[in-house]
């Protein structure tokens, strides 16, 4: 079987001129979705499949972060109930091991996307799926409270 | 290009055979939802259909013609939504191919035709489903049909008196 592209975060990652780790400041937010309601957030990477969590810089909503997911395609009305934003907090992402890496793509212009990574050491050329469960348990305590479900 | 060559049980996806190569994801949230491959010489396109991070999602592929595939080198998208207009336009009338995916590996798949219009590949991707489920005994299809009522709340919830 084929994984994950190992190269995927190098080559989508930002060009700033801080880097497209420090480019994304200690105290921004950033956000994850999820279609199956609260509670509902992966807190790792799916191993072998996956080599790192996406989040969306800054508080984006669910309509804008459903509208990239899907590319555009229809939502429907059952799904809308269910989908659901929340937001992390980067400082605390650093400080709990994790890196916060700008990762906007190549083809489709999305300045907000970011890749969620482990271990820290050198994110952008390595990246680890298998998260043990204490990181796992601290990016999930990454959240700041604030969730929001669609709205119209 | 052999249609069926283009997907294999226990494969990713996004590159869905031993044999595929330049595997590009043109979009990613968490893991690629469209992109490109090759096969030997022949490039073809992939996007996913539905993924509700459910355990199964529906992923489609078609091939790109020679005479067209110079647009897929340069193609670049300034929103998600205008990837979409263009996967969906590039299916339509298409003779495609069809997987299912658990736990994000190909398990089952089949080749439909993808009718023109906005919804072209959701009708596709339908009438797969539903000869999968056509395909099952009487009683896993009628927990394939309650199990489908539930998830669009389609059942309304007992007035109590």
């Amino acid at each position: 079987m084929t994984g994950p592209n190992p190269n995927y975060v190098r080559d989508n990652a930002c060009s700033d001129h801080d880097g497209p780790v420090l480019c994304i400041a200690a105290d921004e937010v950033v956000t994850q979705h999820t279609f199956k309601g609260s509670g509902s957030y992966r807190n790792a990477p799916r191993l072998g499949r996956e080599l790192s969590l996406s989040v969306f810089r800054g508080s984006v909503s669910a309509r804008d972060a459903t509208n990239y997911v899907r590319f555009g395609r229809q939502v429907e009305e059952w799904e809308k109930l269910k989908i659901r934003v929340r937001r992390l907090d980067v400082g605390k992402l650093r400080a709990a091991g994790l890196a916060v890496v700008h990762t906007p793509g190549r083809r489709v212009a999305y300045p907000e996307h970011c890749s969620v990574v482990w271990p820290p050491d050198d994110p952008v050329n390595t990246q680890v799926a298998d998260w043990p469960p204490e990181i796992q348990a601290a990016f999930a305590a990454c959240f700041t409270g604030e969730e929001e479900g669609w709205e119209e | 290009m052999n249609l069926d060559a283009l997907v294999k049980r226990g494969e990713v996806p996004w590159c869905p055979s031993p044999d595929a190569t330049d595997c590009d994801a043109w979009l990613v949230w968490d893991h690629p939802r469209a992109g490109t491959f090759r096969i030997g010489p022949d490039l073809a396109l992939f996007t996913v259909v539905s993924d509700n991070d459910e355990d199964l999602s529906v992923w489609a592929y078609v091939p790109v013609q020679g005479d067209v595939e110079h647009l897929f080198a340069k193609a670049r998208f300034a929103t998600g939504p205008e990837l979409g207009e263009f996967i969906s336009a590039h299916f339509a009338g298409q003779m495609a191919v069809f997987a299912v995916a658990s736990d994000l590996l190909v398990a089952h798949w089949g080749e439909y035709p993808v009718p023109t219009g906005a919804d072209g590949l959701a009708i596709a991707a339908t009438a797969f489903v539903s000869s999968l489920i056509a395909s099952a005994r009487p009683m896993t299809r009628l927990q394939a049909a309650l199990a489908g009522a539930a998830a669009v709340n389609a059942i309304p919830e007992p007035v109590s008196n």
